[in-house]
């Protein structure tokens, strides 16, 4: 069942230390902008963050990190001109980062949103990356094992919903949004209006209710 | 196409892209990453029969947007705003990058050879 929530602030407030939160968005398109400052006012610690990125300039991503309350972050491209926030932390020792290539962060949350023990993948072989993990010839090419990635609480924006929880998107700020829904314990998502069950054409969905467990107007 | 301009100095970096889009043939899937490269799409006018592939999540994507074109739901790869040509579709990061398997292997970039670039 999908509960239609009013405020984002309620949306996450069960968000229990030490959490790990998937959050959405490829930079500014697609984050969940209502939902991380719900979160950083929630104030819940030691949280483990999956993003794309580690935060653009002093809002959203960025505002979370500066409270100090993200104790890992894992992403695939932490360093940007307007980075800075996390640049600081990250050099004063104060965050952790495990640096995962973009299409295996979105392909170990797929694995986890599917049931998927583990895959084999190509991608990193021979770098720093995957070092001491395991690895097979597989059709004359290498290939290492890479793990789920599975989130207690999925943080996402969507363009619209409807009262069941069924999600269409908006552009590129769709892109990590469907697979972060299927990964997560609890997923919620930030829309900018939730219609009646069956005004959205059911052809048009991209995320089925079924992953959705939280919608708010945001 | 290869083209020299040892007379008249080296390319600036829009006549860069401008020659490597039209190295790019008809019917190519291409990914231009993030950065400099990007700048070719703006050299692909509509028709070029080039597909352009963007990792977070978008075939058919167009050049760089311009004033009210400027949607941030609608970014390249480098977080640029940029345009939607007809026949584009989005899908989600996933699947993206399964398609960069395709698209990678679908066309070389011409090697540069003894073009330069300034700047």
């Amino acid at each position: 069942m999908t509960a239609v929530f009013a405020d984002p602030d309620e949306a996450v407030a069960d968000i229990p230390d030490g959490a790990t939160v998937l959050i959405g968005g490829f930079g500014p398109a697609g984050q969940p902008i209502e939902l991380i400052d719900a979160l950083r006012r929630h104030g819940a610690r030691e949280l483990t963050v999956v993003n794309n990125n580690a935060g653009n300039g002093d809002t959203g991503l960025a505002a979370l990190l500066a409270t100090g309350n993200v104790r890992k972050i894992i992403c695939s491209f932490p360093r940007q001109t307007d980075s800075w926030v996390f640049d600081d932390l990250y050099r004063s020792g104060k965050i952790e980062l495990e640096l995962v290539p973009q299409g295996n962060l979105a392909e170990r949350m797929r694995a986890a949103g599917a049931g998927i023990g583990a895959f084999f993948c190509p991608t990193g072989v021979g770098t720093p990356l995957t070092e001491g993990k395991e690895q097979r010839t597989i059709d004359g090419r290498e290939y290492v094992l890479e793990y789920p990635i599975k989130g207690d609480v999925a943080l996402i924006k969507a363009h619209r919903s409807d009262e069941v929880g069924n999600l269409v998107y908006r552009k590129t700020a769709r892109n990590f949004g469907p697979v972060m829904a299927t990964a997560a314990t609890t997923t919620v998502a930030q829309v900018t209006e939730v219609v009646p069950a069956g005004e959205l054409d059911p052809e048009a969905v991209v995320t089925p209710g079924i992953y959705v467990d939280r919608v708010v107007t945001a | 196409m290869t083209t020299e301009h040892l007379d008249r100095g080296p390319l600036d970096r829009r006549e860069l892209a401008a020659v490597v889009a039209a190295d790019i043939p008809t019917g190519a899937y291409v990914n231009l990453g993030i950065g400099l490269p990007t700048t070719v799409a703006d050299h692909l006018p509509v028709g070029s029969g080039v597909t352009l592939h963007t990792e977070n999540g978008m075939l058919g994507m167009g050049r760089a947007a311009e004033g009210d074109e400027v949607d941030w739901d609608l970014v390249n790869a480098g977080k640029i705003p940029v345009t939607e040509t007809p026949g584009a579709s989005y899908f989600h990061h996933a699947d993206s990058f399964a398609i960069s398997v395709l698209v990678s292997g679908s066309v070389m970039p011409a090697p540069p050879g003894r073009r330069r670039c300034s700047g």
